[in-house]
């Protein structure tokens, strides 16, 4: 199995166990408070965890969107220029984004770091603060692991957008 | 140098950069240029912070419960169910149309998504009454656009979370605005039937109309469970889109039999690529507006409007050509990140109600995408009613017109948005 297809399936795993996890937690969470009493006071966490657990989805799947060309964007002008034009334009835009990605993946790891020194610790979950932004180190990494595929060539994710967004727009909003 | 800045975010755009690179990369030169001593932490945190909060939880599950719910075959039961109480009037078939759009809008929430699932159902259907190509097409087109106001509405909630609104309040404002919205495209169906002659289905008896009510039972327990739960004070916003999930999950995989183990992995994954993409555009959204704060740019449209000696309605006309414009160009999501920011204090400061400027914004936005050359919907109907591009801009003009009359209805007679909120609420 290449890597990538490791790759997919993990990022795939990830999503999905973090989504339902979300999903089974908010409504145990309704649940409770129409039970209300002593056990609604010990899920009082669940609100951040599923708040977490929302940050770890979004920068999860930013990797995934990008590769399947669902990321919004307006590519109308760029799917009118002659070839060529456009092939340049693609691996600019590839080149930028990779280099804007890794800049802020070492953003978040210089405040990872930062934060976890400090010791401060989430307010009702008492996680250390610093694993917030372990987030974004991931997901801007998967983004541009994404861009430098696509810049070299090894994935097209050029031409299965449709519009604005492909179908990542279409199913929602 | 803040032109210059803004000339480098057309730049990006127009080279079809990924829009939260449109909206970040000018950022982070603005703050290097005007902003430099800022410890650059505070960029990651900012970005963290644009997602960050509980109000915006109801976006992945209202996703979600779309992806699972938007599919197979709730698009015809509900078509079915309008079609029998609907079809016998002048141009049934179009109130038809207008009448699952509202319906299926208030299961997903997405106007494309309501383009893809009810256009392929409707069109032909309409064509076979008579209806032209032209008028069908834009039809199809427009009354999607209801989605977007009737609840749930993404595009609510993240105005809502931008501005502090009450999501509550504003689902209410958009149930009134949305069915003002189809009432008005009805009358154009009215008109449009007149004017060639065309006839209604005959009427339904009882016994079918109740049928069709009883097969669409499970599409309906959405709205129940959303608007019901949300005003009966049952659920916040949030906790009814995770309710309306668990309730999706059970009527597609229990009792339609429609989703098994492994279609639930992809329409999920499905749900959390769809939900990263607008998330990413928060986050960026949120160092925008950080730093449309620090410049002080809402302090300065307000003394440009004071000197201009600019009421409110000259500032709410300032609001509608700004966001038509950028709703003609950008997507929704981005339209309400870059410009709400700017323009919402000064709203406050003329006294605008909240929710009625949320109710003017998303109509702009709904206008924005039915309008060519790059309005979102158009292409969507394109690529599902497999019809080239110029037809269905043909076709949609007239709608635009309308609609630019509703925008005017609705930005100057407040009531329209705020008679439902006002009833419950206030």
């Amino acid at each position: 199995m290449g890597f990538l297809t490791l790759l997919r399936r993990a990022e795939r795993v990830f999503l999905v166990s973090v989504f339902l996890g979300m999903v089974a937690l908010f409504a145990l969470n309704v649940v409770g408070r129409e039970i209300g009493g002593e056990f609604a006071s010990r899920l009082t966490w669940i609100e951040e965890a599923v708040r977490l657990l929302n940050i770890f989805l979004v920068f999860g799947a930013l990797g995934l969107a990008l590769e399947r060309g669902r990321h919004v964007g307006i590519d109308t002008l760029r799917r009118a220029l002659p070839g060529r034009a456009q092939r340049r334009i693609e691996k600019t835009i590839d080149a930028v984004g990779l280099l804007a990605s890794l800049y802020l993946a070492w953003l978040a790891f210089g405040l990872t770091q930062f934060v976890l020194q400090t010791g401060q610790r989430s307010p009702t979950l008492d996680v250390p603060m610093g694993w917030i932004y372990a987030a974004p180190i991931m997901g801007f990494s998967l983004l541009a692991l994404r861009y430098a595929l696509s810049l070299f060539g090894v994935i097209d994710r050029f031409s299965q957008s449709p519009g604005m967004g492909g179908s990542g727009q279409g199913a929602q909003k | 140098m803040i032109w210059l800045i803004a000339l480098f975010a057309i730049v990006l755009l127009l080279a079809g950069f990924e829009m939260f690179l449109v909206l970040a990369l000018p950022t982070l030169v603005a703050k290097e240029a005007f902003y430099g001593t800022l410890p650059d932490a505070v960029l990651v945190q900012k970005v963290i912070g644009g997602i960050n909060h509980s109000t915006l939880l109801a976006i992945p599950f209202f996703i979600f419960a779309a992806h699972l719910m938007g599919a197979g075959r709730i698009a015809g039961q509900l078509t079915q169910l309008m079609r029998v109480f609907l079809g016998h009037t002048r141009g049934g078939m179009g109130h038809t149309t207008i009448g699952a759009a509202m319906a299926f809008g208030s299961v997903s929430g997405s106007a494309p998504a309501t383009v893809a699932a009810m256009g392929r159902i409707v069109y032909p259907e309409m064509r076979k009454t008579g209806i032209s190509e032209r008028f069908g097409l834009g039809l199809v087109v427009a009354s999607a656009e209801t989605a977007l106001l009737i609840p749930p509405s993404i595009t609510l909630i993240i105005y809502g979370w931008i501005t502090g609104t009450s999501i509550a309040q504003l689902f209410a404002g958009g149930l009134a605005v949305g069915l003002f919205l189809g009432l008005a495209f009805s009358v154009m169906v009215t008109i449009e039937a007149r004017r060639r002659g065309l006839k209604g289905e005959d009427r339904r008896p009882l016994a079918d109309r109740l049928t069709a009510l009883w097969e669409a039972k499970w599409a309906l327990g959405m709205p129940l469970i959303i608007l019901g739960g949300i005003y009966s004070g049952l659920f916040t916003p949030t906790e009814a889109a995770a309710v309306s999930v668990m309730y999706a999950i059970f009527v597609e995989m229990i009792v339609f039999r429609d989703l098994n183990w492994s279609k639930l992995v992809e329409v999920t994954e499905d749900s959390a690529v769809a939900t990263s993409i607008i998330f990413v555009l928060l986050a960026v959204g949120g160092l925008l507006s950080y730093f449309v704060t620090l410049a002080q740019i809402p302090n300065d449209i307000t003394a440009f409007l004071e000197t201009a000696n600019a009421g409110p309605i000259a500032f709410l006309m300032v609001v509608n050509i700004c966001f038509l414009i950028a709703g003609m160009v950008i997507d929704p999501n981005s339209a309400l990140l870059i410009l709400v920011p700017p323009l919402y204090p000064v709203a406050m400061a003329y006294g605008v109600d909240p929710v009625h400027f949320g109710m003017i914004v998303t109509l702009n936005i709904c206008i924005g995408m039915i309008t060519p050359p790059f309005g979102l919907d158009i292409f969507v109907a394109s690529s599902t009613l497999d019809r080239p591009v110029l037809s269905i801009i043909a076709g949609v003009w007239p709608f635009v017109a309308v609609n630019i009359i509703v925008l005017l209805i609705v930005t100057y007679v407040p009531d329209i948005s705020l008679f439902i909120p006002n009833l419950i609420f206030r």
